[in-house]
């Protein structure tokens, strides 16, 4: 049992294989933003509270601030940046570069207004809708309690979610 | 390379054993040691300035994570997220309660990373589940550098101090059972209450969290014959079971005394509601 203090940690993100070495220190926010220029993804808090970080790994929504980069090794990661080309080809779309419908139902609902919250809140919507394709009401409020947002309130994100579980069951019915 | 984002971790050596036995091993090898499950509570720690030498990964250690249940009872192991026990089929058709009461606790980013192992052993009495385990009459089996041994939950002031790796917690399944969870938040306290059928007899334990340092526990008086005779003498009974609670600390929001006349309260509320 030999110890590191650097790690190669090799995952999918955003649909891609990589590889990366870095201190075993490193926080997964870290090397998301500076080394892959993920940076729709927003510390927030910088105590895996506010979710502004949020990103998807194997499917949970996850505090990138607070996850150490190697725990993603063998992992699939995906960042705000990489969901319109996943939701496009989901969505059964012919225009890989569409939004994903979580992404156009926040724009048609003005489920934001700063924006720095709505990367996070998307991706916890879309970990969501990917798990109960139709939740009530309560179980919105309750999943996106996780997420904090500052500026909206939080009406027009639960209708935004409403919203989208409406559009994807019509794609896909 | 420069990290822009934030505040870094002091740099440590990575450990990532792949058995139980292994991880107990590296942490009784060195001081500033310090496993890392989900890290919901290590790695702020750590980010505040906190001190770990060696860092022991178990995310690779085999089995940590099952979660197994029937009709005789439940078995998590302490490398499971909430979100994994919360997603088992069998433990929510034979555990009910204890699963709608687990649901309550934190959020999904939360329960999606934080382990049931990792939870205990942060001794944190603000935490819901070491009341509600207590209160579930659960059995917790720690893994040393000498063996597997198994860890008593004594009674009174619980204190956790588990020297090894907790791998496995057990909830037995008796007949009839009912586990309450109450949390009040001015002022803060929690009260799980758990009550059980055992050999014709009406067993019971309550315990308290966020009141003290540590988790209180009390078992219920013996004479109820029912839970409907237990309903009905609700007031009476809950003043037996807090009669050795200690009076918590005055704070900000209220006095000890009336904190404790609030976990009484709670108490008989839930002796009356078990009864309904």
């Amino acid at each position: 049992m030999s110890a590191h203090r650097t790690r190669t940690t090799a995952f999918t993100l955003n649909g891609v294989e990589v590889s990366e070495t870095a201190p075993a220190n490193a926080m997964a926010a870290d090397i998301l933003r500076d080394r892959h220029a993920l940076t729709g993804l927003k510390i927030g808090c910088d105590q895996a509270v506010c979710g502004a970080c949020t990103i998807l790994v194997d499917g949970a929504p996850a505090a990138s601030c607070a996850t150490l980069a190697f725990t993603l090794d063998g992992k699939d990661v995906r960042t705000i940046e990489g969901l319109a080309a996943v939701g496009g080809k989901s969505a059964g779309l012919a225009d890989g570069d569409a939004l994903h419908p979580v992404q156009q139902a926040f724009k048609n609902n003005s489920a934001f207004q700063c924006g720095y919250c709505t990367p996070g809140m998307i991706l916890l919507a879309v970990a969501l809708l990917e798990r109960n394709a139709d939740p009530s009401r309560a179980e919105i409020t309750e999943w996106m309690s996780a997420n904090v947002c500052r500026c909206t309130g939080y009406q027009m994100i639960v209708e935004a979610v409403e919203a989208a579980a409406s559009a994807m069951a019509e794609a896909a019915a | 390379m420069y990290f822009a984002s934030h505040s870094a971790i002091a740099p440590f050596s990575l450990h990532e054993p792949k058995t139980a036995q292994e991880a107990a091993t590296l942490i009784g090898a060195h001081p500033d040691a310090a496993f890392l499950a989900g890290g919901v509570d290590l790695v702020p720690q750590m980010r505040a300035g906190a001190t770990v030498s060696d860092l022991v990964a178990l995310q690779g250690v085999d089995g940590l994570n099952v979660v197994a249940a029937d009709a005789s009872g439940l078995t998590m192991g302490g490398g499971a997220t909430f979100d994994q026990l919360l997603s088992d089929p069998a433990a929510a058709a034979h555990f009910p309660e204890f699963m709608q009461r687990v649901a309550d606790i934190g959020n999904i980013r939360v329960r999606c990373a934080a382990t049931v192992g990792g939870n205990l052993a942060t001794r944190n009495a603000g935490y819901d589940l070491l009341p509600l385990l207590l209160a579930a009459d659960a059995s917790v089996r720690v893994v040393t550098p000498g063996g597997e041994t198994p860890w008593p939950m004594p009674q009174g002031f619980v204190d956790w101090a588990p020297d090894g790796l907790i791998d496995r917690i057990s909830i037995p399944a008796p007949d009839r059972a009912v586990l309450l969870l109450e949390r009040r938040f001015k002022p803060v306290a929690s009260v799980a209450m758990g009550l059980w059928h055992q050999a014709g007899r009406l067993m019971g334990r309550m315990a308290v969290g966020c009141a003290f340092d540590r988790i209180w526990t009390a078992d219920l008086p013996e004479g109820a014959a029912s839970l409907n005779d237990l309903a009905q003498d609700a007031a009476d009974v809950a003043a037996r079971m807090i009669v050795d609670l200690p009076t918590p600390a005055d704070d900000p929001i209220a006095s000890g005394s009336y904190r404790k006349r609030l976990i009484e309260t709670v108490v008989r509320r839930q002796l009356e509601s078990a009864g309904a």
